[in-house]
């Protein structure tokens, strides 16, 4: 008896490592975070956006999306991510003149959280053109701020998050973080590897569960706006010795 | 009466280590370590080898630290390494035998041991010291032949999504003096859904004699048949300063545009083109990172600059860049400058340890390789594919790189 909680512990993983979102990027469930993960630490992933949460190309909500990413961590304070994205259900032709998207973020964390300050992240969602990319569809472009801190007392961990996103690039359509948003994630000591979500991404409210497992496999799955399921997962490798 | 006796142990220790010592350097040549050497300098023994048999350079040194960690070495303070690649010297490391006598017997880590070895690219002095020394196991005339595969790729054609073509490539190797090797790659087309001319055909066939001088300077020239499709001469230039840290290189070749065919005869042999690139690196040592500015022509003969930052996990390698060149000043393009973004990343491929060199000798390739352009359509910026010489795995031999993977590849 005495071995099976160590055993479901390793198996759901000892720590409940700062995850990805649905964006790709580190985050709660949909916002971002100002968490950067540490130097090398990488990861593969895939979510899904349901009908009427994902456009591209004027496409109404008539499609599904589904993100596919990979993101990596650098020198303790940069993170890349670059996603392809589908749309399930269209199809690649001359006639529907579609194609997924492709984008890349770059975000780098200005302010690392201490004892009594939050970190500080600035964000750079979609920013291809901006880059110089000279075909570039920057369809979710999103400049933001956003600070997190992680509060814990003995039975649970509390990490708040605000950001704000802003024009600091003109957008073909600002679909992600157009304005404040905001949300929390808490961590019951007893039960690590499970993260329950509340937030607002700046057009609605959302709830998830997030876990992880083996310490490399997060999923979330929750509601978007409160009624639209969707969800993500990730897999995590370390590239460096540390 | 006594110390006498003490004189003549003492003496019949480091008789037996040295004995030790010339039955090591046996060993590492009998496992697949070429060009091997030692020479013994008061209590120094110096080491030299080339390591064909793995494929990263670092974990090849730590398998020589850890077999050399469990033989008696009493009448030596310090062991020094000097290591080759195509008989060029390139690096030194240098560790103390009670450094590896702790390490064997538990006291200290990989980490600490990894840690207290002094490493150097300036390897003038220690070379010195092996010019009159035998050598094992020479390098010369084998050859090897990796086989590997590679991946082009489409992205946004509107009739199909991706397509790819992809090929397997076999490529023979053979170094025949310091430096000097033969090359040549052929290339087969497995799979292929894109559009255009495509047939397997060798796209490699050069001669490259690549050298170290003084100062840490190296210069190496290729002639033949280039990759790229370009038929000519390319020599590349590079000084080191302060370490690894910081180098220039020059590059200066004359060629022709072209590629043999699948009956290995001349086509569409037109323009004759110099091409000449400056390039500055900077190498930000405690995360392993190439900062690196390209000034000069790319492979189209495209004027302009490419800017670059590279993070090197081990064998792994990601890079981000930026690059703005001006197409019309290669003459065939209408377009203005054109910028562009984009990554790649390279990771190991196949076996970490090959098999032993020999006459003939098939492997894996090292690496595969993937970039992606945000503007595939753009012919902007794309680098010049130089072939193998002295500068395509010199990174390996980096003090930090070694340091580091060591840290990772020692076992107790």
């Amino acid at each position: 008896m005495k071995y099976i909680l160590p055993c479901c512990l390793f198996v759901l993983g000892i720590l409940n490592l700062k995850a990805q979102s649905l964006e790709g990027t580190n985050g709660l469930f949909k916002i971002p975070s100002a968490y950067v993960a540490p130097d090398g630490n990488s990861y593969l992933g895939a979510s899904f956006y349901p009908k009427g949460k994902y456009e591209l190309y004027n496409n109404g909500d008539r499609f599904t999306g589904m993100p596919t990413f990979i993101t990596l961590s650098l020198y303790d304070r940069i993170e890349f991510m670059f996603r392809y994205t589908h749309q399930l259900g269209q199809e690649v032709n001359p006639q529907t003149q579609y194609f997924p998207d492709r984008m890349f973020t770059l975000r780098y964390n200005a302010l690392k959280e201490g004892r009594n300050n939050p970190a500080i992240t600035i964000g750079l969602h979609d920013v291809s053109e901006a880059l110089g990319g000279t075909t570039a569809t920057p369809w979710f472009l999103a400049t933001y701020l956003v600070a997190s801190k992680t509060l814990k007392t003995k039975t649970l961990s509390i990490a708040p998050t605000v950001g704000y996103a802003y024009d600091l690039i003109e957008a073909n359509r600002n679909q992600v973080f157009n304005g404040l948003f905001a949300g929390v994630e808490l961590t019951y000591s007893q039960l690590p590897y499970i993260t329950l979500v509340g937030e607002y991404d700046s057009e609605s409210f959302n709830i998830a569960l997030k876990t992880t497992v083996l310490g490399h496999l997060h999923f979330a799955v929750g509601l978007l706006d409160m009624r639209a399921l969707s969800g993500f997962f990730t897999y995590r490798f370390n590239l460096s010795n540390r | 009466m006594r110390n006498l006796f003490i004189y003549l142990l003492a003496g019949l220790a480091s008789f037996t280590a040295r004995a030790q010592g010339t039955q090591f350097i046996q060993s590492l040549s009998d496992q697949g370590f070429e060009n091997v050497a030692s020479v013994s300098r008061g209590k120094n023994l110096f080491i030299t080898y080339e390591n064909n048999l793995y494929r990263f350079e670092a974990k090849g040194l730590a398998n020589i630290l850890m077999q050399l960690s469990e033989i008696d070495l009493s009448g030596y303070e310090l062991i020094h390494f000097l290591l080759r690649s195509k008989d060029i010297p390139m690096a030194v490391g240098s560790v103390s035998v009670e450094d590896l006598r702790a390490f064997n017997s538990g006291l200290m880590d990989r980490y600490a041991l990894a840690a207290k070895m002094q490493f150097s690219i300036q390897v003038d002095k220690i070379e010195a010291y092996f010019k009159e020394a035998e050598r094992l196991n020479s390098s010369f005339y084998k050859i090897d032949i990796p086989v590997g595969v590679r991946l082009d790729y489409l992205l946004g054609d509107f009739n199909d999504g991706l397509q790819t073509r992809t090929y397997v490539n076999s490529r023979v190797l053979s170094t025949f003096g310091q430096g000097a090797e033969f090359e040549f790659d052929f290339l087969n087309i497995v799979q292929n859904d894109i559009p255009g001319r495509a047939i397997s055909s060798p796209v490699t066939m050069k001669v490259t004699q690549s050298a170290r001088f003084g100062q840490n300077t190296f210069l190496s020239a290729s002639l033949g048949y280039l990759p790229q499709g370009k038929f000519g001469i390319l020599a590349r230039f590079r000084n080191y300063l302060a370490e690894e840290r910081f180098y220039l290189e020059l590059i200066y070749g004359i060629n022709r545009t072209g590629y043999l065919d699948e009956n290995w005869i001349v086509q569409n042999n037109r323009n004759s083109d110099a091409v000449y690139q400056a390039i500055f690196n900077y190498r930000w040592n405690k995360y392993d990172t190439d900062l690196k500015l390209t000034y000069g022509t790319f492979f189209l003969n495209d004027l302009g600059y490419k800017f670059e930052i590279q993070r090197q996990f081990n064998e792994v390698y990601f890079s981000l860049f930026y690059s703005r060149t001006d197409l019309k000043s290669a003459g065939s393009f209408n377009s203005e400058e054109d910028a562009l973004i984009g990554f790649s990343l390279t990771v190991p491929f196949g076996q970490s340890k090959f098999f032993k060199p020999g006459r003939i000798r098939a492997r894996t390739e090292d690496q595969f390789y993937l970039l992606y352009r945000y503007s595939g359509f753009s012919y902007s910026g794309i680098d010049i594919n130089y072939g193998n010489d002295i500068f395509s795995d010199i990174r390996e031999f980096y003090p930090e790189v070694l340091r580091k993977g060591l840290m990772k590849h020692l076992k107790p």
